[in-house]
């Protein structure tokens, strides 16, 4: 799930966690930023179908956490039907930068970091 | 949406009996025929969508319809031939709907043959009141064979044309044109409702996925009215597009529109919005190059 790249962190998420998969996840995720030397944060939705109220919860908070430690979060690879049934549902991430792929978000990543 | 098309030589069956009641009447109506026919054509004249088709066919045409339909029914009565009066009414009730006839028109005619029908029978010396009501039991079972099998046709024909206009509206309520390999065009023309807005939206988002796009210009130049929900609806694609990484663009605001998006104070956020097309591709262009370069610099 975590990919390191240079001091960027690639997360890629999986469809239809639970919520025990949920907070394994996060304590790894605060494991591998404890690591230190990360600039920026990208993840990937790109395998999600379906998110849910507790999903789209929790990835906002992931979000909020990151920025609060000045990392840059990108969101990226949100499907169509994702997208479609996240504005539906009247759920946002908080205004996050979001790209299309994965080499779109890192283009934007470099943008913002230097 | 499917059309559901009935047959209707499987649906309907009318009886023995009921087929001696029709002959009955049909016995009756011929002895009449003549006395009735000036005042029944004089009542349809009263009816405009059937003056119309009159006056649009000529006397010659008329008399060889009426011949036909006559022969057709008399087959259908005295031969047992039921299903080329079924196919014939059918055929009838297809036509009217191409020419735009009402069918509650249908109704009233019907309506007209069977008050006279009713008014000559009481001036009609008939013996029998059991015959009486022989006559006008055959005369409704008649009448009710050919209105369904007229309306039949009537809603077939009117099923498939508005089965036609969805598809076409459906076709063209989403244009989405590609100008540049990172920018695409969506000009929208007509009222936008919820659904066509969830359509256009979903749409949208294939497309962007499909063609890896980076900005979208929305042009409203034929959208006639912008109120408080066009503009709901247009924050909602926008925020949609911004979820997978897109730039939504609105053109094509003219100053009439401006003032009523500002006095309704319907709110587009903080979407960029500009006058005209022109100066949208522009911009959108001049935001690409500042991308591109930024990304070169920074490799």
């Amino acid at each position: 799930m975590f990919m390191k790249l240079g001091k960027n962190l690639i997360i890629s998420l999986d469809n239809d966690l639970t919520d025990k998969e949920w907070i394994i996840f996060k304590e790894n995720l605060n494991l591998e930023v404890k690591k230190g030397k990360l600039e920026g944060i990208i993840i990937d939705l790109t395998k999600i179908v379906i998110l849910d109220s507790y999903a789209s919860n929790t990835v906002n908070k992931i979000i909020q956490m990151l920025k609060l430690l000045g990392l840059k979060v990108v969101i990226v690879g949100i499907q169509p039907e994702v997208a479609f049934s996240m504005i539906q549902l009247g759920i946002h991430l908080n205004d996050s930068m979001t790209a299309l792929n994965l080499d779109e978000g890192l283009a934007k990543l470099k943008l913002r970091v230097s | 949406m499917t059309i559901l098309r009935i047959d209707l030589g499987i649906k309907m069956k009318i009886k023995e009996k009921q087929k001696k009641l029709i002959k009955e009447y049909y016995t009756f109506y011929q002895k009449v025929e003549k006395e009735i026919s000036k005042e029944v054509l004089e009542k349809i004249e009263e009816i405009p969508s059937f003056k119309e088709l009159l006056d649009s066919t000529s006397t010659k045409d008329r008399e060889k319809n009426s011949k036909i339909s006559r022969q057709i029914q008399e087959d259908a009565i005295f031969s047992d031939k039921w299903d080329e009066f079924y196919k014939y009414q059918t055929s009838l009730g297809e036509t009217y709907a191409k020419l735009g006839i009402p069918l509650v028109d249908w109704f009233d005619l019907t309506n007209i043959v069977r008050y006279i029908m009713i008014e000559k029978l009481q001036n009609f010396s008939v013996k029998d009141s059991n015959d009486l009501f022989n006559i006008i039991t055959g005369m409704e079972i008649l009448i009710d064979v050919s209105l369904v099998s007229i309306s039949t046709g009537y809603l077939n024909t009117k099923q498939s044309i508005i089965q036609d206009q969805l598809k076409a509206i459906k076709e063209l309520s989403t244009p989405i044109l590609q100008v540049n390999e990172k920018l695409l065009v969506l000009p929208l023309i007509g009222i936008i409702d919820s659904n066509r807005a969830k359509q256009m939206t979903k749409e949208l988002l294939y497309k962007i996925k499909e063609k890896k796009a980076l900005i979208v210009i929305l042009d409203i130049t034929g959208v006639p009215i912008v109120d408080t929900k066009v503009a709901f609806h247009l924050v909602q694609t926008a925020k949609a597009v911004q979820l997978m990484g897109g730039i939504i663009i609105i053109t094509g605001i003219s100053p009439e529109i401006a003032e009523t998006i500002v006095n309704l104070g319907a709110n587009l956020g903080d979407i960029p919005t500009l006058q005209d097309l022109e100066s949208g591709i522009r911009e959108a262009t001049k935001l690409l190059g500042d991308l591109m370069l930024k990304v070169k610099t920074n490799l």
